[in-house]
């Protein structure tokens, strides 16, 4: 629209990338207004700010929002412990990351189709459902006593006492990756599904005269034609290896498993450190904005000195 | 001036019309509520209404309904979930209010003082919100409408949160809440009155013989109708937080007669005020033998395996499927009218051991933390005001906690509130009786406000403000063949609490000071942030050590943390904190 | 001659043996998947007390539909219905314009700085102003209590740009550059080439954006007050919240009845019911998103 506009004022004589450039001015200045201006309040970090109050009137305090973290030996032990549960568990969902590409590959090449209709809609079902939901399943299936797992166990006299699957700190890591990939397997392979599509079909064509089998053109086309999107992705999510969210990990934490169920963002929550606080918040949020954004260049310098191809 | 007297004008209409539709409301039993005052003020203020009653039109019922705007911080849903208020509001005031839905972690009052525009009518729930709302000039000062509050300014109980509020915010620019005679008992220990009755009613004498009659009542009924496992008792984690295990804490702590909410972390005080702020790591620490208690609790087989795993929800529902032998609540004693009076009737009630002080509340004269006010900026102050002294009067207050008369509750022969047929055909047994206007007619004040009294208080017109909670009107209640069993059994005492009452032992008043106590300040709070997190977790693992060596390991490395991270500080903030709230609270307490 | 017949049938019998095998994998997975859908389905109908107790695994007991005529009873809930569908289509279409555009103008080279702006939206990702800058935000843009608020925020969308974006430079460049030929402007490249050619990517991103706008409720929560806008979620959300608040007043001492008690069942049906009402729009416009993700859009767009 707006191009046509600018075409019939005359400004024919710009330069297209100028003529382009302002045909997208809109949608940039949305994203200034929406995304850059509230960044001022990050000016809040460094006072002790009380909301009603003018900041001129609120007490200057520096960096001491961002230090305090780090007091004292068993704060700086806690830090640790809690830093190493997220890296694990960040890269443990990286290690995993390539499925979704898989399921995709895998559903496309279901023949019937109806069948990779319902597969795929139904796959992308537990996305939608809340993480409290999600422990209370988990709950009525392994309740020492009356888990659906136990009793079944129980009887097949696989066990003789029941498991206490959710109360223990053992396998934790890996409980918390399955139940991740389960949840959100369907829905992130939605992306590939539409990539799939945007794969050349001659390529295929090509290929079959060439006497390439199936196995083959997944290997050499089907792949292939995901990759740069599944890059793309993974650069994409790298910015946000520390934050690995809260919900997931805050139901099904208890005593026993604490110890190594405590991410970072769990952590903050736990310790009080962000809500009431609006300055402190604001700290933290701005120390894990900077740190995302810090990873997502070195991983992006990385891949264009590997790849010779820098996403951004 | 003009303006002023206008408003003065429109003070007296809207007192007058206040005191018509009192009148109109108490109808035959006003002389009833009449002779019950002692107080003479009152009375005077009473007919001071209803003087001014005679030339009066009624503002309500005709003009254009005017929208205002309000948040409650304590409260959750708006009015829109109650179209019957919704009519009444706008019959009688003329107003509409348009609610702004509470947030899960009430974030949306930062934002709003943050933007310098509260609501027109605002509730808030601490000290330091309110100092900052007032230092932005965001609230009225409603001393200057005092003629326009004269169920405020005119009731002797208001009167000395009135100056509270006036000393420490510079002006009485939010009125308190929950202000007054609070009374009764949150924490009511229970057990399966069946089984000990079986048990032939052995004495309990301290907490530790609670534990072994309560494997006695297992061995007698080791597992449910449905084949669940029975235990002495349940615990949940979800409600840790405050740096201990909520569960020890309810369970143990407070029998003893131990306060440490809304007080300070890491220190704990008779409820009473009365001696020495202790520490709660010390090796003699109540919270210790709290979760020794469990720990031998756990060693019986009588604490329930998942505890450590289980949220509330799961709590409720195990309890409420009688898996759990005893229980810290009296509301789970209810649950089942059936079970209680079949032929074979089980169910809970109150049992003590000999040695408990279980705290009863008392009062709060000067309210708790949570007021409400008027914005300065508010579309129609007069109707903001009008509703403000609805609020704080006895007629707003009655419909608030009960509903309109003639649903929930009636008067009896003897010109008393009862709770009506009505009640017990529907809110007792779970399903909330719907007004013909829309909405539940019960349960405003749970969903939606904090009030200006506690609901246990005493009403001027002689009973509980809460029918639920008034023995009198409850008489319908008693008529379970478990109650009467057990009143029977309690020297002709419907509960417990007023045998106790009677008795004038095993209970302890909460001291008011403690609602004097300051919030902490914010490096102190950080701190014990981490000491909590670490106190939390180990008391769990103690409570199901393997053996006593564990436990006592255990301990000593929660100690050793805790003061790493800086207990010692924490602590001295909460003596110190203590001692400011004894010496400010002097002056209001008589 | 042998030899390839040979081969084939091997071949064959690999391919079938394969299909067997993705077949039983992925039914297997979407057992895994759907059994949650049906234990929500179970709990809501099956009597609350046994829910309450986790008891319901396999088969709903004690059936019944009060939960469902309960959700039917909330006030004003055909016009949260309404707000919520309102919000969905008109946030869809901006969201859809916005990183179509910003989408398409970023694979232009000759764009003016087009390094500098693909870098200015992307990094918005990753950070954010925090609770109350936004709301300060949106009050000084006079968004508050208005329907824009639920849809003049979905032009901004950096993730599903990249997705066009990527997708974009995945098509052939031959076909544009055939076009540009032809002398059409930006505005018919974009429409008549590039957007057909997109349109797997598109169809995703309009679910993204339905399911996105159908279950946010934090909007309404933050900046809108009474019913007027009120959506579906809210309406859910506030049910829930006001059973945890129950439970708050419990905790903090409040003296509580029974009656209140078995109000706090309610948060179980009421997260059951939110599942539903979530899960429904998936469920409903995904199969028309499948059509697609047929194979052969490039070709019919070369051809035609």
């Amino acid at each position: 629209m707006l191009d046509a506009a600018l075409t019939k004022a005359g400004t024919r004589k710009l330069k297209p990338g100028v003529r382009l450039f302002l045909g997208i001015l809109p949608f940039i200045v949305a994203y200034g207004v929406f995304c850059y201006l509230p960044l001022t309040g990050w000016r809040y970090a460094f006072y002790d700010y009380r909301p009603g109050r003018q900041l001129s009137d609120c007490t200057f305090v520096g960096l001491r929002y961002f230090t305090n973290m780090f007091q004292n030996p068993v704060s700086r032990r806690e830090l640790f412990r809690v830093l190493r549960n997220t890296v694990v568990m960040s890269s443990l969902g990286y290690l995993t990351s390539f499925l979704p590409l898989l399921l995709a590959i895998l559903l496309n090449e279901v023949r019937n189709r109806k069948y990779r209709k319902f597969v795929q809609t139904v796959t992308t079902i537990p996305n939608f459902i809340s993480w409290i939901l999600v422990f209370a399943m988990a709950t009525a299936m392994f309740s020492v006593e009356s888990g659906a797992v136990n009793r079944m166990l129980r009887e097949w006299g696989v066990i003789e006492k029941g498991l206490n699957v959710l109360g223990t700190s053992s396998h934790v890591w890996l409980l918390m990756l399955l139940l991740g990939i389960w949840k959100g397997l369907g829905w992130d392979c939605v992306i590939y599904m539409a990539a799939i599509n945007g794969i050349d079909q001659e390529l295929y064509e090509a290929a079959a005269i060439d006497g390439a089998g199936r196995f083959q053109k997944m290997r050499y086309i089907t792949f292939p034609g995901l990759l740069p999107t599944y890059v793309t992705l993974l650069i994409i999510s790298l910015g946000n290896f520390l934050n690995t969210g809260m919900e997931q990990y805050l139901v099904f934490e208890n005593a026993f498993n604490k110890e190594k169920i405590e991410v970072l963002s769990l952590y903050t929550y736990n310790v009080g450190l962000v809500g009431n606080n609006i300055s402190r918040g604001t700290a933290i949020g701005m120390m894990q904005s900077v740190i995302a954004v810090l990873l997502l260049s070195a991983t992006n310098m990385i891949s264009g000195k590997v790849r010779d191809e820098k996403i951004f | 001036m003009r303006k002023k007297r206008f408003k003065k004008v429109l003070a007296t209409l809207t007192g007058m019309a206040m005191a018509l539709s009192l009148s109109a409301c108490q109808g035959d039993v006003k002389e009833d509520a009449g002779t019950g005052q002692a107080n003479g003020e009152v009375g005077e203020d009473q007919a001071a209404k209803e003087d001014g009653a005679h030339d009066a039109p009624e503002p309500g019922g005709e003009g254009e309904i005017v929208t205002l705007t309000c948040y409650f911080q304590n409260g959750n849903n708006g009015v829109e979930r109650y179209p019957w208020f919704e009519k009444y509001l706008g019959e009688k005031f003329g107003l509409y209010l348009e609610s702004r839905v509470q947030s899960a972690d009430s974030s949306l009052l930062a934002p709003m003082l943050a933007s310098g525009e509260l609501t027109d009518i605002i509730q808030i729930g601490n000290k330091t919100d309110v100092a900052n709302a007032v230092a932005g000039d965001m609230l009225l000062d409603l001393e200057e409408y005092r003629e326009q509050l004269p169920h405020i300014f005119g009731n002797e109980k208001y009167q000395s949160a009135i100056q509270y509020a006036k000393d420490t915010f510079g002006g009485l620019y939010m009125m308190p809440l929950l202000i007054g005679e609070s009374g009764g008992i949150g924490i009511d220990p229970q057990m399966r009155w069946d089984l000990y009755k079986e048990l032939g009613m052995p004495e309990i004498p301290d907490m530790d013989s609670l534990l072994d009659v309560l494997k006695q009542m297992q061995e007698l009924e080791p597992e449910t109708a449905e084949g669940l496992p029975v235990y002495g008792l349940g615990a949940f984690n979800d409600w840790d937080g405050n740096g201990v295990m909520y569960c020890a804490f309810a369970n143990y702590m407070v029998y003893r007669g131990f306060a440490m909410e809304g007080f300070s972390w890491l220190a704990y005080l008779k409820n009473d005020g009365s001696g020495d702020v202790k520490y709660l790591l010390d090796d003699d620490s109540v919270y210790k033998e709290a979760l020794q208690w469990f720990f031998r609790a756990n060693q019986l087989g009588l604490l329930d395996p998942e505890s450590a795993t289980m949220n509330y929800e799961g709590y409720t529902a195990k309890a409420g499927n009688a898996q759990y032998l005893s229980t810290v609540w009296d509301w789970f004693s209810y649950g089942d009218p059936d079970a209680e009076n079949g032929e074979e009737w089980w169910g809970h009630a109150s049992v003590w051991p000999e040695d408990v002080e279980v705290p009863v509340s008392s009062e709060t004269p000067v309210g708790a933390s949570n007021c409400i006010g008027i914005s300065s900026k508010c579309a129609d102050v007069d109707k903001a005001l009008a509703f403000l002294d609805w609020y704080y009067s006895e007629e707003g207050l009655d419909l608030l906690f009960n509903g309109p008369e003639g649903m929930l509750w009636e008067y009896d022969d003897s010109g008393k509130r009862i709770l009506s047929d009505l009640y017990y055909e529907n809110d007792y047994l779970g399903n909330p009786y719907q007004h013909p206007d829309g909405g539940n007619v019960n349960n405003l004040r749970e969903f939606y406000f904090d009030i200006a009294v506690w609901p246990t208080a005493t009403a001027e017109h002689g009973q509980r403000y809460e029918l639920e909670t008034d023995s009198y009107a409850c008489v319908k209640h008693t008529k379970s063949k478990l109650k009467e069993d057990f009143t029977e059994n309690n020297g002709g005492y419907a509960s417990r609490y007023e045998r106790a009452e009677a008795e004038g032992k095993n209970l302890i008043v909460t001291s008011p000071v403690l609602s004097f106590v300051a919030p902490a300040p914010d490096d102190i709070e950080e701190i014990r942030g981490q000491i909590g997190e670490i106190v939390v977790q180990n008391s769990w693992k103690m409570v199901y050590a393997r053996d006593q060596e564990e436990f006592d390991a255990l301990w000593a490395q929660t100690q050793a943390d805790a003061e790493a991270l800086g207990a010692e500080q924490v602590f001295a903030d909460a003596v110190a904190r203590w001692e400011e709230a004894v010496k400010v609270s002097e002056k209001y307490l008589k | 001659m042998d030899n390839v017949a040979a081969r084939k049938k091997k071949r064959g019998m690999a391919d079938r043996l394969f299909d067997i095998l993705n077949a039983t994998l992925l039914g297997l997975f979407a057992l895994a998947c759907i059994y949650p859908f049906y234990y929500i389905l179970i709990n809501s109908l099956s009597d609350n007390k046994l829910v309450e107790l986790g008891k319901i695994v396999f088969l709903p007991r004690g059936i019944h539909l009060n939960n469902f005529s309960d959700v039917l009873k909330i006030q004003g809930l055909p016009h949260a219905v309404f707000i919520s569908l309102a919000r969905t289509v008109v946030g869809t279409c901006i969201a859809l314009l916005s990183c179509t555009v910003l989408g398409y103008a970023m694979t232009r080279q000759e764009l003016w700085h087009r390094k500098f702006w693909y870098r200015f939206l992307i990094v918005t990702m990753y950070f954010g102003a925090g609770l109350i800058p936004g709301y300060l935000n949106i009050k000084r843009l006079g968004l508050m209590n208005t329907f824009g608020v639920y849809v003049i925020p979905c032009l901004i969308g950096p993730y599903n740009m990249i997705l066009v974006k990527t997708y974009i430079e995945s098509i052939p460049q031959s076909l544009e550059e055939s076009a540009l030929m032809d002398g059409a402007g930006y505005l018919k490249r974009l429409t008549r080439i590039v957007v057909p050619l997109a349109k797997p990517i598109l169809a995703t991103i309009i679910l993204f954006s339905i399911v996105g706008q159908w279950n946010a409720y934090m909007d309404t929560v933050l900046y809108t007050s009474g019913t007027r806008l009120q959506t579906l979620q809210s309406i859910l959300y506030q049910y829930l919240n006001s059973a945890r608040q129950l439970a708050d007043m419990m905790k903090k001492g409040g003296r509580v009845s029974g009656e209140m008690v078995m109000q706090m069942t309610n948060l179980q049906s009421a997260r059951h019911t939110m599942t539903m009402v979530t899960i429904f729009p998936i469920l409903l416009v995904y199969p028309f998103i499948q059509r697609y993700y047929v194979k052969g859009v490039m070709i019919g767009a070369v051809k035609g």
